[in-house]
């Protein structure tokens, strides 16, 4: 991957993670007041953001969608920076948001939710432009499923709304997993692999809290995992959730639950762990392109944050537990 | 004889600054892109970018510094 000029992108993510905000932030952020906030995000990396949209929104609303522009701008221009093999990986990864927004859209349709909602949990990121998205939530469930489907961005037979979004997930980590594979990254494919895991614990965990049919979870699990995979998933059988949580603990050796935290959080904390794991080793190993895959993740993560602590904030949620939600 | 050594040790020289060169500018081309990735995203990078940029250069300078020996003090000697 000598001729994608690794050296020069990485060195210039490495900079932009360099600006990401720090723990020490957020706790500051939690002790201020909204309007406080509002004005010290403003003020920030996000002040270009903020200031184009201050026209059309206010308060947190105007929040909300200066973090989604500058996380839009942000990958963008990852994707503009980066050439060759790097390129394709980067946009092959950033296609999990296309597949979120997707998901997103037919749950919202299905259920009956309106137009506004769908659109607020869409993130304007991926190979599908926002306004194309945003016209999709104006048509029913069926027209839009069909029209996907022509586009091929759907596979098709898929009738039940649940095994689509499993077959999308599969298809996504097969495709990206083979890419890795082409280009040679081994660490980025075991990267992968653990990444599915991680997917594939939370799926496991939720299902086994909810006392799902182990058949369902065998069916929900994706193939590309490494040590939690539907044809490796009987050792889980018959456990009770917190024997699974054990089971899950003796996985990885840098990866612990803890069994007395809700569910909510302990699937905070797999994807933490899994992030935090980027992180260490891409720096481990300089010349992959897992320091920019880490830097998607983090950077997605602050606007996750950013975005917990005003809405948080707007509906008076307690700051600790604002602050066990968050993600650094 | 004595010109084929004087032949061996002038191509001895123009091995050990063309070699280290091409070494100096392998090495550059790495730190100085990722020099400019950086300061492109931090421009108060710039003096510490261009201090490491050119730290390969050593490299060169050693090829030279054993060129200038075999020159002007090997050669002479002989």
């Amino acid at each position: 991957m000598d001729d994608d000029n690794i050296s020069y992108l990485n060195a210039r993510v490495s900079a932009m993670k360099s600006k990401l905000l720090p723990l020490i932030t957020y706790q500051k952020m939690l002790l201020m007041e909204l309007p406080e906030i509002t004005r010290y995000i403003s003020e920030g990396e996000y002040h270009e953001d903020v200031t184009e949209l201050a026209k059309s929104f206010r308060g947190v609303d105007l929040i909300e969608y200066a973090l989604n522009l500058n996380l839009a701008r942000t990958y963008q221009k990852l994707i503009t920076i980066s050439e060759g093999m790097l390129h394709e990986l980067i946009v092959g990864y950033m296609q999990r948001w296309d597949i979120s927004n997707i998901k997103a859209i037919l749950r919202g349709l299905q259920s009956g939710t309106s137009e506004e909602e769908i659109a607020e949990t869409l993130v304007p990121v991926g190979s599908l432009s926002f306004s194309y998205l945003l016209s999709l939530t104006r048509k029913d469930y069926e027209s839009v499923k069909g029209e996907l489907e022509k586009k091929k961005i759907l596979p098709v037979g898929y009738e039940s709304l649940q095994e689509l979004e499993t077959e999308l997930d599969r298809r996504y980590y097969q495709d990206l997993i083979a890419l890795a594979d082409d280009v040679g990254e081994e660490l980025l494919v075991s990267f992968l692999r653990r990444e599915v895991d991680m997917r594939n614990i939370k799926i496991m965990l939720r299902l086994v809290h909810e006392g799902a049919d182990f058949e369902l979870i065998r069916k929900e699990l994706l193939p590309s995992g490494n040590k939690v995979t539907p044809a490796t998933c009987e050792k889980f059988k018959g456990l009770t959730f917190e024997e699974v949580v054990k089971k899950i603990n003796g996985l990885y050796h840098d990866f612990e639950l803890r069994p007395d935290e809700p569910l909510t959080i302990m699937e905070q904390d797999v994807d933490k762990q899994h992030i935090l794991y980027g992180e260490k080793i891409s720096h481990l190993h300089m010349f992959t392109p897992l320091m920019v895959l880490g830097f998607i993740l983090r950077k997605y993560q602050e606007i996750v944050n950013l975005r917990l602590i005003t809405r948080g904030k707007q509906l008076d949620i307690p700051p600790e537990t604002i602050e066990r939600m968050l993600v650094v | 004889m004595a010109d084929l050594t004087t032949g061996l040790i002038a191509l001895s020289a123009a091995l050990a600054v063309g070699l280290t060169g091409i070494a100096s500018a392998i090495a550059e081309r790495q730190i100085g892109s990722a020099a400019v990735g950086a300061m492109a995203e931090k421009e108060e990078l710039f003096g510490k970018a261009l201090l490491l940029t050119v730290i390969p250069e050593t490299i060169v300078i050693f090829g030279l510094a054993v060129a200038l020996i075999l020159l002007f003090v090997v050669l002479p000697g002989l």
